[in-house]
């Protein structure tokens, strides 16, 4: 079975612990060479942010016990990107606002 | 000793502490401890001199006597404090997690959050009991010194150890609010001395 190399998930957590604590839990966890976390949204209770993973294998169970311990929930996982390497999203004349038809 | 491979007493310490200081900061402990624990220890002051002057209004001449009462009614007030002040923040805190678990769309049992609430909740009560119970029990201190000083003595002191209180009490809550630390302390002190001159003076009209 492949590993995932890149994970791309969209969470909604409260205030509290922050980003910079998540991130820290995040990035010690077996198999995760970084963390990347931006915030999309806020309001007076709750933020919606975005975790970006890479590494050699991450375990989205693992991850996601990190984000539900952070009272967080994972409302999807945006991205997967598994196998050998990181390959990156292709562009294509069928694309909403490709490139090739400006 | 632990077994090989595992992590020594002093790193699960270590970490168990980190662990605290964290749901401490998540929780907002600091702040809430802070209010009651000075609110509280006011309280305690003002009531042990309040049972202070009663007694020596009412010609209490025993040293045990007077501090079986002041012990007794301190034990009320901490029990009534730390058992009060849990179910207030057992409940409040109850309500803001439901109310975040209804934005998160999610339950939080179980997260750090929950148990950073526990945490606060605990504490906090601790710190409503313990305060009022401590600050009466100091004021009582010159009582413990009646083989070498008169009763009349010890009760003059005690008055004057309470006021004493009130003075780094009234400090204390302007380090916070980062007055002039002398003032602060003598408000409080000023409080004190009306709670003793009303309390003379209702005792004394009652005799």
């Amino acid at each position: 079975m492949s590993e995932v190399r890149r994970l791309v998930l969209d969470v909604l957590k409260p205030h509290q612990p922050t980003i910079l604590v998540l991130a820290d839990k995040l990035g010690d966890l077996d198999g995760i060479h970084g963390v990347d976390i931006t915030l999309i949204e806020i309001d007076n209770k709750v933020e919606n942010i975005k975790i970006t993973l890479e590494g050699d294998d991450v375990d989205f169970q693992d991850v996601a016990e990190v984000v539900q311990d952070a009272g967080g929930s994972i409302h999807s996982i945006d991205k997967v990107s598994a196998g050998k390497r990181i390959i990156d999203e292709v562009e294509t004349p069928q694309d909403a606002g490709a490139s090739w038809l400006r | 000793m632990s077994l090989p491979g595992s992590p020594s007493i002093g790193t699960r310490v270590r970490r168990r502490l980190d662990t605290l200081r964290h749901y401490h900061e998540i929780a907002e402990v600091g702040e809430i401890a802070r209010r009651y624990f000075a609110m509280n220890a006011f309280d305690g002051v003002l009531t042990a001199i309040g049972v202070l002057v009663g007694g020596y209004l009412g010609g209490v001449d025993s040293p045990r006597a007077i501090f079986i009462v002041v012990l007794t009614t301190a034990v009320g007030m901490g029990v009534s404090g730390f058992y009060g002040s849990y179910l207030v923040e057992r409940a409040e805190r109850g309500r803001a997690m439901r109310e975040l678990e209804e934005s998160t769309l999610s339950s939080l049992r179980g997260s750090t959050i929950a148990s950073a609430s526990r945490y606060a909740t605990i504490v906090i009560a601790f710190v409503d009991g313990a305060s009022p119970f401590a600050a009466a029990l100091i004021v009582m201190i010159p009582f413990a010194f009646t083989s070498v000083i008169s009763m009349h003595t010890a009760y003059i002191l005690a008055v004057a150890v309470g006021l004493v209180e009130l003075f780094f009490l009234g400090a204390f809550l302007g380090a916070i609010s980062r007055e002039r630390l002398w003032l602060s302390g003598l408000r409080l002190v000023f409080a004190g001395a009306i709670a003793l001159v009303i309390s003379l003076l209702l005792g004394g009209g009652v005799g």
